[in-house]
């Protein structure tokens, strides 16, 4: 009978896409039953993948430093670093740095960052004037100079305020990133990582399908549906036979 | 049949994807306060945190505001702020002119956040013309919010009471 056949052919179909939602929440929700017993607040994950997954990244590839004299500066994960000191957050990658007499001059793409070499913040502001985005910063006869695009722009003597000046690529030392020394990681990931995220988030999380988005809880509302599915195709077939 | 069987789940597995964030420049800094000053914008000043103006800052943001100065471009009617405040997880780069203590223009020059980015249209930001501000450090009038933009426009309401204090105190100062 094709409309039987039909109906075993998906009820086959659904029960193999729905057994991995049924084996994930049921692990899931066994474990969450027993939160207490397992200590499941008190576990806090490290695993770099998991945190990376969860937007709390560390120190990755893109990550650079550069070095001035006996000082270094470092960006990653969208912090710059005086050292081991966090400068500031939410900023685009580290584009240059160079070293005044008392203040250190950074560059992201869009902003300029000055700061004191004991790592406090005296400004960051968008430069104007430079009409796109910096691409390395480096010094000439102790002036600060930027690239952006096919300009060269120079700094007064504190770095503040900035002038499109005629002069050759040759002629300005630019600063040059390097990756980010391994004495200072340690310090650089627990600041952007924290203490991890604890067991029991993301199993919570799996559970309820949250740890894929907002379109994991759809997925997990249509798990549900499925299991709904299931349940009448499953009696449709039994049905004939018993009776 | 067990290919035919893997399809619908295998079709679930790739229709997970993260979205991606962009950033938006709506306009340049440059461009703003050529457009407010009419001609070249004025060399910045340099207003400098000191204890009073930090804890000011404070109570309008809710926040410890970060570094020793602000800068700002002056003649003489007005004072142009290019201020910065995180909507929902980025920062919403701000343009902002008080002319005679009362705000002349605001403008979202970058905007960095996914979603809320309706505050950008001059029907959200032409409201906040002539506003000034209270004693009690709120705006002299009510801004009409954004359905599913309420953080973003928390932030730029907090950005407009912050340039006109900030206009205050450096007019209070000269």
């Amino acid at each position: 009978m094709p409309t039987a056949r039909w109906v075993r052919i998906w009820h086959r179909r659904l029960g193999l896409t729905a057994a991995a939602f049924v084996l994930l929440l049921s692990v899931t929700g066994i474990l969450l039953n027993h939160t207490s017993s397992l200590d499941l607040d008190n576990r806090n994950i490290e695993t770099a993948w998991i945190l990376d997954w969860y937007g709390i990244a560390g120190i990755d590839e893109t990550a650079r430093a550069f070095e001035l004299g006996d000082l270094t500066v470092s960006w990653a994960g969208g912090w710059l670093f005086v050292g081991e000191t966090p400068l500031i957050g939410s900023v685009g990658t580290l584009q240059g740095a160079v070293a005044l007499d008392d203040l250190i001059v950074l560059s992201t793409p869009r902003e300029i960052v000055l700061a004191t070499k004991e790592g406090e913040l005296v400004e960051r502001f968008l430069p104007v004037a430079f009409g796109g985005e910096i691409t390395s910063l480096g010094s000439s006869d102790g002036r600060v100079a930027a690239r952006v695009g096919g300009k060269i722009f120079a700094a007064n003597e504190d770095g503040s305020v900035w002038k499109l000046i005629q002069t050759s690529d040759e002629a300005i030392s630019w600063s040059v990133g390097a990756p980010i020394p391994s004495e200072l990681v340690p310090a650089m990931n627990a600041h952007l990582r924290g203490e991890g995220l604890p067991l029991y988030r993301i199993i919570l999380d799996l559970h309820s399908g949250k740890f894929f988005g907002n379109l994991g809880v759809w997925i997990m509302d249509g798990a549900a549906v499925l299991l709904l599915i299931l349940s009448i195709s499953g009696i449709w077939i039994w049905w004939p036979r018993a009776s | 049949m067990i290919r035919k069987s893997l399809i619908f789940p295998l079709f679930l597995a790739v229709a997970i994807t993260v979205p991606a964030r962009a950033v938006d420049v709506f306009m340049e800094p440059d461009v703003f306060l050529s457009e407010v000053f009419g001609t070249q914008a004025p060399e910045p000043s340099f207003l400098w945190m000191k204890g009073d103006v930090k804890a000011e800052m404070q109570e309008i943001l809710g926040r410890k505001p970060g570094g020793l100065r602000m800068r700002y471009w002056q003649d003489s009617e007005r004072t142009v702020w290019i201020l910065e405040e995180i909507g929902k997880t980025q920062p919403i780069t701000t343009g902002i002119s008080i002319k005679a203590s009362a705000i002349e223009r605001v403008q979202v020059l970058i905007y960095r956040e996914s979603h809320g980015w309706e505050v950008r249209y001059p029907f959200f930001t032409d409201q906040f013309r002539g506003m000034t501000l209270e004693e009690d450090q709120t705006l002299s009038a009510q801004v009409d919010g954004i359905s599913g933009a309420t953080l973003s426009v928390r932030a730029l309401t907090k950005l407009a009471r912050l340039a006109l204090r900030l206009d205050a105190i450096v007019r209070e100062e000269t």
